[in-house]
């Protein structure tokens, strides 16, 4: 096919939608000029015919004001606005087929279900074809008539939504379906409602400053955490839940007092966290450790595991020089790696693997509290459940008190006893695990639970 | 080049004469220049943004100049500032090869006879001039951007 | 070439002010293989002295450029806030004025001497080294693995020393071998105007001057040192760059 005609096929008869509307728009242009692209290109339409369809393309999508918001540029939408504009883009053509790669991954969960509705409401009222490419199997499986597995560049399975998902028949697919986790709490509780809370957080408050307007001149405070309660025995698992920008990875930091709170109480133990002088609080944080998201940026890139998990272990005199390798390796033990791969650096291990490392260098100094922060989001579906285990199986040996925080609302059910919903910086809502999700009281948590696609069949 | 074999006039003043001078000064930042470009090009071409105007079925001519060209400017405009600056110091060399009585050359024999009154007048000429190189660079950048462009328009509102 | 400037005065084949005036200039013939100046002296032998003061302004230079740049950049990246600020602008202030007019009020004020070349190149040169050691530093600083490390109960200066630091080395390496060669350039250029290396010393710089001058007769005089200093520049850089490739992470991860 010549170059010519492939751009006339792309430009009329495929559309497509990406991942991240974050940077899928050019920024130097507004909407308006990019949405007129391919209609002045492909149609050869005249300037005021072609603005008033992609005032309506606006419209359809549910941009509200179109007219007015046509000379805006993409910095001036969110994310969800933005992924409107791409699908009207996409769309404004006409095409017969849609790609839609990973289209609401990067959208926060209700979001992302105003934009499949969006999405299927188009498809219907278009008539397309749309290849819907997703890692979320509930999401798929809402979305697709006709589901293919791939594994390693190969199409394993191939068959109707259903009959993937219910009967899968290729290993790879059954790994894939069976690592959703969609079911309550494997375990029983390590703790009994009557033991004292070991955490306690009375009316945390945390506040940033935001320098806004010309020249930073405008300076106002923006309250991330908004007097939080809570309070953790040991052996518990506390899911924290809420969209991105709600403040929960704030309240994580507040607590560990990597973020300096503005005010409230954090006590450990009866210990009073906030007053402690600064030598004083290096010491205790042996008790409290922290698990981080991006298991790429959460290791020095320039330090062997084993300086890494020994660091700890001699900083806070758990080892001596003479058994600090015993101690290593029994770590590597605990969270199922390799003892042989103690002299590598992180860049040679796999994203669950540097996971599994940072969560042994949090365990290196024997804490009795561990704040994971969105510790398995970064990962792929499969790795995602073996280190969901390896949490659950710690916790269980050495009787952690977790606060577990993160956006899916199915982890969050698989792993959590308790579970705590936050929404701009308050706590809206808490409760156990299978009470809150069963039945839940406050509106916010019934529309997050509401946008959460589970895998069921198909009604048509 | 059209006047090898010629030689140079002493003190040149004829806009001819200011050819060679001016390559000599100018080659060296003209290929950093182009190597910035190079680099932003480059950057930009990898961005999403170039991939959705790919798939809206642009022509490539179309991609490079409308979507890509002006975030590859960026760095060039950033480094346009410290550029006059490094002209303006690069003249005194040149001045001295070529022999043209320019101002580097003034500011130069004003330095070697301590002819005090002189040098501060030049100095203060020079800080002149590079303020506002340095101040239209700035401008530009602005204007490149769309976010502090408004942000601008706002203010002046 | 620096084993070379290392052993000028054992393998020198004259001495530098070593004078035959009755020789006059010469070509290059089999007793002075790159020819002799007016006065007569061995050009050879003036081009290695003279790479010894090139190189040792090179060396020096960059070592004032990189205390004060490090240390600069550091603070500034580390501490942040209005701190940074200040600091900052304070570098764009500076890195908007054009280096000789600096330097010539320099010498100007305090007169020439080889200390004052040094310190002048090296308040120069720092600039750039602060700034990409801000870049470093602030980039390292957001990581999580510091935000780790911190979490873990380690003092401040454990996390510089063991956890920042480790991680900015390479491109600070990278960046001492590239101004090296820019050090160079900048000692020629101020030789050549007459700022730098008086006689009866000679730099690379005031040779390739002295040569300039008398380019139309004596062509070997300006050749010879204006080669070697394209040749040490590019084979610096080519280091450098070299180098850049070789510990670049993205290059040598994943």
């Amino acid at each position: 096919m010549s170059q010519a005609r492939l751009r006339e096929v792309r430009g009329k008869k495929i559309g497509m939608v990406f991942q991240d509307p974050m940077t899928s728009l050019n920024p130097h242009m507004t909407i308006g000029e990019q949405l007129l692209e391919p209609l002045l290109v492909h149609q050869k339409m005249g300037r005021r015919e072609a603005r008033r369809r992609a005032i309506e393309a606006l419209d359809e999508v549910g941009i509200r004001q179109a007219e007015s918001r046509f000379d805006s540029y993409p910095y001036e939408f969110s994310g969800g606005m933005r992924q409107r504009v791409m699908i009207a883009m996409a769309l404004i053509n006409k095409p017969q087929l849609l790609i839609a790669d990973e289209p609401t991954t990067a959208l926060d969960v209700t979001i992302q279900a105003q934009i499949l509705a969006l999405l299927k409401r188009l498809q219907k009222d278009h008539n397309l074809a749309v290849i819907f490419i997703s890692h979320d199997l509930g999401v798929v499986a809402h979305m697709a008539d006709e589901v293919v597995v791939m594994e390693k560049g190969k199409c394993v399975e191939k068959g109707s939504a259903d009959a993937v998902f219910f009967s899968p028949q290729h290993p790879y697919t059954r790994k894939l379906v069976a690592a959703l986790p969609t079911t309550a709490k494997p375990y029983p509780k390590q703790y009994a409602e009557t033991d004292e809370p070991f955490l306690k957080v009375n009316g945390l408050c945390t506040e940033f400053s935001v320098r806004g307007g010309f020249l930073r001149r405008k300076q106002t405070n923006f309250r991330a955490v908004d007097g939080v309660d809570l309070c953790l025995r040991k052996g518990e698992i506390l899911g924290l839940v809420g969209e991105s920008g709600s403040g929960k990875s704030t309240l994580g930091r507040s607590i560990m007092r990597l973020v300096e709170r503005s005010a409230g109480k954090v006590s450990l133990a009866g210990v009073d966290l906030a007053h402690l002088d600064a030598t004083k609080l290096r010491r205790m944080r042996r008790d409290f450790q922290m698990i981080f998201q991006d298991p790429y940026a959460s290791l020095n890139p320039r330090m062997t595991v084993f300086d890494t998990l020994a660091e700890p272990l001699l900083l806070h005199g758990l080892a001596s020089k003479k058994d600090v390798l015993q101690a290593v390796n029994q770590l590597m033990d605990d969270v199922g790696l390799d003892r042989r791969m103690i002299r590598k650096y992180p860049h040679e291990f796999s994203g669950g693997q540097r996971q599994r490392i940072a969560i042994a260098r949090a365990l290196a100094v024997r804490p009795q509290l561990i704040i994971a922060d969105e510790p398995v989001s970064a990962l792929d579906v499969t790795i995602q459940a073996q280190i969901l285990e390896l949490l659950l199986k710690l916790t269980e040996k050495y009787r952690l008190a977790m606060l577990f925080i993160s956006h899916d609302l199915g982890v969050v059910r698989y792993i959590a006893d308790r579970v705590a919903v936050m929404q701009s910086g308050k706590i809206v809502e808490e409760g156990e695990t299978e009470e809150l999700f069963n039945a839940p009281q406050h509106p916010y948590t019934r529309s997050l639970l509401a946008a959460v696609r589970h895998l069921e069949k198909s009604s048509g | 080049m059209g006047l090898s074999g010629c030689r140079y006039p002493v003190g040149g003043v004829s806009p001819g004469d200011k050819i060679l001078p001016a390559l000599t000064l100018g080659a060296g930042y003209a290929a950093y220049l182009a190597r910035l470009s190079r680099g932003g090009m480059l950057e930009t071409l990898s961005q999403d943004y170039i991939r959705t105007a790919r798939a809206k079925g642009l022509s490539e001519w179309r991609v490079v100049w409308r979507h890509a060209l002006r975030g590859a400017l960026a760095p060039v405009i950033s480094f346009a500032g410290p550029a006059v600056a490094g002209l303006l110091s690069g003249s005194f060399v040149v001045e001295t090869i070529y022999q043209i009585p320019g101002l580097g050359r003034f500011y130069l024999q004003a330095a070697f006879n301590r002819d005090y009154t002189m040098i501060l007048g030049m100095t203060i000429l020079f800080a002149f001039f590079i303020i506002v190189c340095n101040l239209l660079a700035d401008i530009l950048a602005i204007w490149l951007n769309p976010k502090l462009r408004k942000n601008l328009a706002e203010k002046a509102r | 070439m620096v084993v070379l400037a290392l052993l000028t005065p054992w393998i020198a084949p004259y001495s530098y002010e070593e004078q035959n005036l009755a020789l006059g200039a010469t070509p290059p013939s089999s007793a002075h293989w790159m020819g002799t100046d007016i006065f007569g002296r061995d050009q050879l032998t003036r081009i290695l002295y003279g790479s010894r003061i090139s190189l040792m302004v090179g060396f020096i230079a960059t070592s004032v450029a990189l205390c004060i740049g490090v240390a600069w950049g550091t603070i500034a990246g580390y501490v942040g806030g209005r701190v940074d600020a200040v600091m900052m602008r304070f570098v764009d202030v500076l890195y908007a004025l054009p280096f000789t007019i600096f330097i010539i009020l320099l010498t100007v004020v305090f007169g020439r001497s080889m200390l004052l070349l040094f310190l002048a190149i090296g308040a120069v040169e720092w600039l750039t080294m602060a700034r990409i050691v801000r870049g470093q530093v602030m980039a390292i600083k957001h990581q999580e693995f510091i935000e780790a490390a911190v979490a873990m109960g380690m003092s401040r200066g454990r996390i510089m020393f063991r956890h920042v630091a480790p991680n900015i080395l390479g491109p600070i390496i990278i960046y001492t071998t590239l101004t090296i060669p820019s050090v160079i350039l900048l000692e020629s250029f101020l030789s050549f105007l007459g700022l730098g290396i008086q006689p009866p010393e000679s730099s690379w710089g005031s040779l390739i001057s002295y040569g300039v001058e008398t380019m139309e007769e004596y062509p070997w005089l300006l050749i010879f040192p204006a080669v070697t200093l394209s040749l040490t520049l590019f084979a610096l850089n080519f280091l450098g760059d070299g180098l850049r490739d070789a510990l670049d992470p993205r290059a040598s991860r994943d």
